[in-house]
């Protein structure tokens, strides 16, 4: 599971909204082809460490970073750095699916058809992305029609699509399944499997089980702070801080 | 512990495809596979592109500052060439007005006088009109009704200004020599009717917002104690809105001071210092009206005293304009 | 109790009332134009120029003058607004600059349409050279609604949900793609309404193209930008303030033509708001 060198290193990362500070000196590594599940009770600043990674909180007026988020080799905060390209590399899924107002076809190819790539491609990496996504057998006969006639699972399942179009090496994902039923939950979890083949994934979930089913490792949050972290089945068996332990078995939160 | 399933493996990466057209897939993702995340020449945020459209959208942006700017500097520069002809204090405080006619004489306050007539006239008329109107669309009516009423009044805005100065001379007027039969033909209260039902939909409009953003809690808390709705309106939605309301008024009344059509055909082209409405009178905006259509000829002092009176009547507006959006501002801050 | 109930109701119709009044003075406007001017109203009244005798005065020259600059005024203060609106809204983060022209934008709002008449006199006709032109009357026209066209887009942009911007961002899109691909297509609707209503506002002034010289009497179509002209309104304006009864009938077959182009106008605007409103995506 692991090759030597971590693909993401957040180096003593702190995360302020104006004065008040939501994350305290992140430090975490985070492996190829690894899937990363953050947890913790609501306002406890896991939302605002993922968006951190492919610089989302950017869009925040009064949110500021301090620290070094490493992405392969590069302080993506570095002021040298391009965020639309750390935004190419780094993926996101938000939480409540929102897929363009434009044609399932559209969704997927706009971003790749930005970087000039030619029709006869384009139309092989929608439908390469689209497959990858578990959609293609839905949507294959109506590629042109609006995105936004699908149901709220196949929508999510688009926004991964569209996602992965533009081969990023790491995917986030906010709460993915929150806005979701539980068949559309589980057919994503089965997703994130598949996807893991080429992709790093972390994942914020609420949902301690969805984390103990889908993840290798898991991260605890709790007020801005990072409580514990460690390989799954480890840490869901034998935590090993009383906060986790009492959070994992439903003390609080 | 039962909260676990089966631990997924981690895979290594696909191994190279085979077929023809997976291979080209491979090759596009090649490209789209960035190595360096720098800025450059090329990269998305910096490109020459995203610059020039940022920079055409600036300059953009910049036509309003000139704008601005050249308003200010047109009215000093002209006005300043006036006063270094008319004394700023006999301007201000002169009791005559006839810069076209000998005896010349500068004094403004006649002009301000006529503004000042029509623009309280039709704020008489239209700060009691729109205040109800606004309350009754606000507590009274909801929905497909509100909607459709208060655009109705919104039509009252959008007809041209000349058609209610033909209006208050064809129609108006004459009504008003039936009531008061020593009436001029011209004169100011016509105006100031006319006026008033042109900025009943600004009154109505901005107050209906203030009335509807006061919470419902306050009128639940009244309704607890047994208020009845006409109540509820008057003493507590009313009150807790009145500086939305007030604000209105202002608004509504720098925009009939800086009315020109209606004014210069209903009320006249005499000043005069007079708070007789059945009289005729000038007003800023029909002087400088009257002067562009005549055959004044630049660098004189006539011509100069347009520019004066625009200035006056720009501070006017201005100040006016600029207290009544902060008190808009400030209460959609209490409440939103 | 009885008492206070009578007020309640009394309280109900003099609410109503009031709308009623205020609805009812309008239909009098509109029912005394008709009556006074639609007489007047025929095929060669569209067709022929000004005269001095009013049987024969017709509008055509005015008409033809308000669609030059009208023409002209949009193609200038479109582009212009729009893209203030757009500079301010997606590309300036909250700040001093940005509040400084926001307030900016809402003076210029605010100021007397003759003002800016006395700005296109001494900046267009006089500085520029421009002389009494349809160009000089477009340019002013233009300055005197970008206000209104600003605050229509900036309205129209922020009610574009900030969730599409994320989702465009998140794919690695670059503001400039952001805005032009996603934002404005959804935003377009709004704009649309904005500057259809600012447009007919425009067709409706008259002030600030007398301070430029719209001379009164022109017997003539403008052939070029640099022409002279004349507008409806000021045509309108200048058969009202003729003392003979004749042509206030031909000032109110003019006004008939004004208020059909203008609530025409209105009409597209509220017809294209209300289409629109429910398209806003599915959620």
């Amino acid at each position: 599971m692991q090759s030597a060198q971590p693909i993401i290193i957040t180096d003593q990362v702190s995360i302020f909204y104006g004065e008040k500070r939501a994350i305290e000196n992140a430090n975490l590594k985070f492996y190829q082809n690894e899937i990363a599940a953050l947890i913790g009770p609501s306002g406890c600043g896991k939302s605002t460490f993922l968006r951190s990674i492919n610089r989302m909180n950017d869009f925040i007026a009064t949110a500021r970073t301090e620290g070094k988020v490493i992405v392969e080799e590069e302080d993506i905060y570095a002021a040298s750095i391009d965020p639309v390209l750390v935004r190419r590399k780094v993926g996101m899924v938000f939480q409540k699916p929102n897929p363009f107002p434009k044609s399932i076809y559209d969704n997927v190819a706009w971003a790749p058809r930005k970087t000039g790539l030619p029709k006869s491609e384009l139309n092989e990496i929608v439908e390469n992305s689209l497959k990858k996504a578990a959609l293609w057998e839905e949507v294959r006969d109506r590629l042109h029609q609006s995105a936004l006639g699908l149901s709220g699972g196949q929508q999510q399942r688009l926004c991964i699509a569209r996602a992965i179009a533009m081969q990023p090496k790491v995917l986030l994902m906010d709460e993915p399944c929150s806005a979701l039923d539980p068949i559309a939950t589980g057919r994503i979890e089965d997703l994130m499997r598949e996807l893991q083949k080429d992709y790093t994934i972390v994942i914020v979930t609420h949902n301690m089980q969805q984390a103990a089913r889908v993840s290798d490792k898991t991260v605890f949050f709790l007020n801005g702070k990072i409580i514990e972290t460690g390989e799954t089945r480890e840490f869901f068996t034998r935590p090993k801080q009383v906060e986790t332990e009492n959070y994992i078995t439903g003390k609080f939160g | 512990m039962g909260l676990l399933s089966e631990k997924p493996q981690g895979l290594p990466r696909k191994e190279a495809p085979l077929s023809l057209s997976l291979r080209k897939v491979a090759m596009a993702e090649k490209k789209l596979t960035h190595t360096s995340l720098k800025r450059s020449w090329t990269s998305p945020s910096s490109s020459l592109a995203e610059r020039s459209v940022e920079v055409c959208l600036a300059l953009a942006s910049l036509v309003s500052i000139v704008t601005t700017l050249s308003i200010v500097t047109i009215l000093l520069m002209e006005g300043g060439t006036f006063f270094s002809q008319v004394s700023l204090w006999d301007f201000l405080t002169g009791l005559q007005w006839s810069p076209l006619i000998e005896p010349k004489a500068f004094g403004i306050l006649p002009l301000v006088c006529g503004t000042l007539l029509v623009g309280v006239g039709a704020m008489l008329v239209a700060a009691p009109m729109g205040a109800v109107t606004a309350l009754f669309l606000s507590e009274y009516t909801s929905g497909v009704t509100r909607t459709v009423l208060k655009a109705s009044l919104e039509v009252l805005a959008g007809i041209p200004t000349v058609v209610y100065g033909f209006f208050a001379v064809t129609f108006v007027t004459p009504l008003l020599k039936g009531i008061f039969v020593n009436i001029e033909i011209f004169n100011a209260l016509s105006a100031a009717i006319v006026v008033g039902m042109m900025t009943i939909p600004t009154i109505s409009s901005i107050s209906q917002d203030a009335f509807q953003a006061v919470p419902q809690d306050l009128r639940e808390a009244a309704y607890g104690l047994g208020a009845r709705k006409f109540q509820v309106a008057l003493t507590v939605v009313f009150p807790a809105a009145l500086s939305g309301f007030v604000a209105s008024i202002m608004l509504a009344f720098a925009r009939a001071v800086g009315e020109t059509m209606a004014v210069t055909l209903a009320a006249g082209a005499t000043p005069r210092l007079t708070l007789n409405p059945l009289e005729s009178i000038q007003t800023m905006t029909s002087y400088i009206v009257q002067v562009s259509m005549g055959d004044t000829p630049a660098g004189t002092v006539e011509y100069q005293s347009i520019f004066a009176v625009g200035l006056v009547l720009f501070l006017m507006t201005l100040s006016t304009n600029m207290i009544g959006n902060w008190v808009v501002s400030r209460y959609r801050q209490k409440y939103i | 109790m009885m008492f206070e109930k009578i007020r309640e109701r009394l309280s109900y119709f003099v609410g109503l009332l009031a709308v009623v009044a205020s609805l009812g003075l309008l239909f009098i406007l509109i029912y005394d134009i008709i009556r006074q001017g639609g007489g007047a109203l025929s095929w060669d009244f569209i067709t022929n120029f000004p005269s001095r005798f009013p049987a024969q005065a017709g509008v055509r020259s005015a008409l033809f003058g308000t669609a030059w600059v009208m023409i002209m005024t949009a193609f200038i203060s479109i582009p212009l607004g729009v893209f203030t609106g757009i500079y301010l809204e997606e590309f300036l983060s909250r700040g001093v600059f940005k509040k400084f022209i926001e307030v900016n934008i809402s003076n210029l709002a605010g100021v007397p349409s003759i003002v800016y008449g006395m700005l296109g006199l001494a900046v267009f006709v006089r500085a520029m050279a421009l002389g009494r032109s349809v160009l000089s009357g477009a340019l002013t026209m233009s300055l005197l609604i970008l206000p209104v066209i600003v605050i229509a887009t900036v309205e129209a942009l922020k009610s574009v949900p900030t969730t599409l911007r994320w989702a465009a961002f998140g794919v690695g899109a670059s503001r400039r793609q952001v805005v032009f691909s996603h934002v404005l297509p959804q935003a377009f609707p709004g704009i649309c309404t904005g500057v259809i209503l600012a447009l007919s506002r425009a067709i409706g002034e008259s002030a600030p193209l007398i301070l430029i010289g719209a001379l009164s009497y022109v017997a003539f179509v403008p052939e070029n930008p640099m022409d002279s002209f004349t507008v409806l309104a000021i045509q309108t304006f200048n058969w009202a303030s003729r003392p003979q009864e004749a042509f206030h009938e031909r000032a109110a077959a003019a006004i008939i033509v004004l208020l059909i182009l203008t609530l025409a106008m209105n009409g597209l605007a509220i017809y294209l708001r209300a289409r629109f409103a429910g398209r806003k995506g599915a959620r």
